[in-house]
């Protein structure tokens, strides 16, 4: 176990006890970190601050729940990540959808980038892919949780985190063909596990 | 190609991200080792993987006032109490995620909406043993309310969808300048009057701001019909 993770096993069993101080440690060290996952996800800030604060909530109510099955850290992303699709649903299904339709009709085209635009061209794929594909790169390249950890975070087997990492890097090869010097996506022959 | 080197192939590729990532266990990532440097389409592969994770890594996080997002989540905890929540609930009775499940927020909602004390919300938490079906027949609405400040006239009638939740029903009746008159003690209709302004003009505002909410089912001004 980590010194983060014994640190936030003792802050997260004060919450359970009903101390409203350790519950307001727990927001302050973690916001950050759920701001820095969520927002690749929606950039509306209303909807960050509701999902985080619902996590939070969340958090208050299930604390004593908590079973050490996995790290807090992996336990709360979880949360997270379950109130943000939430919020999501409710909030923007429509506009959420529009958006996406949008720039998939508009698949990014280049020439011979210099790297940094080559970069952009990357940012604008991966927001074409859909929540769940994006979210599970997201927390493979950012967080640099494992497929274990994100099944857990995503609730879904491993299987599937394989299958949507599959998936998000065929269609990320397919929208960008000449990345990177890379002439030719159609060399992929990955499998889907 | 061999069927073995096929199958090597495969694991490698799959591999990539983990191994990107760190993530992948040492075992692994020897056994692929050299495949990945000597077979051209896993080295592409593992080339592109690392561009995504560095427009992954340099994308900036949005700056949000963590000490003022916690003040409103603290006041909404304080609003709620520790009494049993929702969120408990529906952990406890999945099958409540149904329409069963409504009532019970929406009564939390109007104890909040309606800004009764404490020993209201007292009364009714004894009241509300988990099932809200009886609460709901109960009545227990009606007298609640009727114990709160003066209810202002009801000017709009509303039906939300049963996904809606506290947070965000609150966050609409807020944003649309409207608190709840009567919520529904059998059928799903809930009546609304205006926080503050009761022109027509602030009613209309306030049904299309009610429309133009996903889970809003249905926003009628009352009497706007013949
Ligand atoms: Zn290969």
């Amino acid at each position: 176990m980590s010194h983060d993770d014994v640190h936030d096993r003792e802050l997260l069993r004060r919450v359970a006890a009903r101390d409203r101080r350790a519950l307001e440690q727990l927001y302050l060290e973690y916001q950050r970190r759920l701001l820095q996952f969520l927002s690749r996800l929606t950039s509306q800030r209303e909807t960050l601050e509701e999902a985080i604060n619902d996590t939070f909530w969340t958090v208050w109510q299930k604390a004593d729940e908590f079973r050490g099955a996995s790290r807090v850290s992996t336990w709360v992303i979880g949360i997270a990540w379950r109130c943000t699709l939430k919020t999501l649903r409710r909030n923007n299904d429509a506009a959420a959808a529009r958006l996406a339709s949008c720039v998939a009709a508009d698949p990014p085209r280049m020439a011979a980038p210099v790297d940094e635009e080559r970069l952009d061209w990357l940012e604008q794929g991966l927001a074409t892919l859909p929540l769940e594909q994006r979210a599970t790169l997201e927390l493979a390249y950012f967080a640099g949780h494992s497929c274990e950890e994100i099944a857990a975070i995503m609730d879904c087997p491993v299987n599937t985190v394989k299958a949507r990492m599959f998936q998000a890097r065929v269609k990320l090869r397919n929208l960008l063909p000449k990345l990177g010097g890379i002439e030719d996506a159609s060399h992929c022959r990955g499998s889907q596990s | 190609m061999t069927d073995a080197s096929t199958s090597l192939h495969r694991r490698a590729w799959d591999l990539i991200p983990w191994i990107i990532n760190g993530s992948a266990p040492q075992s692994e990532c020897q056994a692929v080792e050299a495949h990945l440097h000597d077979c051209p389409d896993c080295g592409a592969e593992l080339e592109f993987q690392r561009r995504v994770q560095m427009a992954i890594a340099r994308k900036g996080t949005p700056d949000l006032d963590p000490h003022a997002s916690w003040q409103r989540l603290s006041a909404r905890l304080d609003a709620g109490a520790d009494a049993e929540l929702p969120s408990r609930l529906d952990h406890r009775h999945p099958s409540r995620f149904g329409r069963a499940w409504m009532p019970w927020v929406m009564a939390a909602m109007l104890v909040q909406a309606i800004a009764l004390g404490a020993l209201g919300a007292a009364l009714w938490w004894r009241t509300a043993p988990g099932d809200s079906n009886a609460i709901a027949r109960t009545g227990a609405y009606r007298t609640l309310s009727a114990a709160a400040s003066p209810a202002p006239q009801a000017t709009i009638r509303a039906v939300f969808a049963p996904t809606m939740t506290l947070g965000e029903l609150q966050a609409l009746l807020a944003g649309a300048r409207l608190r709840v008159v009567t919520a529904p003690s059998d059928g799903d209709v809930w009546s609304l009057g205006p926080a503050d302004d009761s022109t027509r003009a602030a009613t209309d505002t306030a049904v299309q701001a009610l429309r133009a909410h996903a889970a809003v089912r249905f926003a009628e001004p009352i009497g706007a019909s013949p």
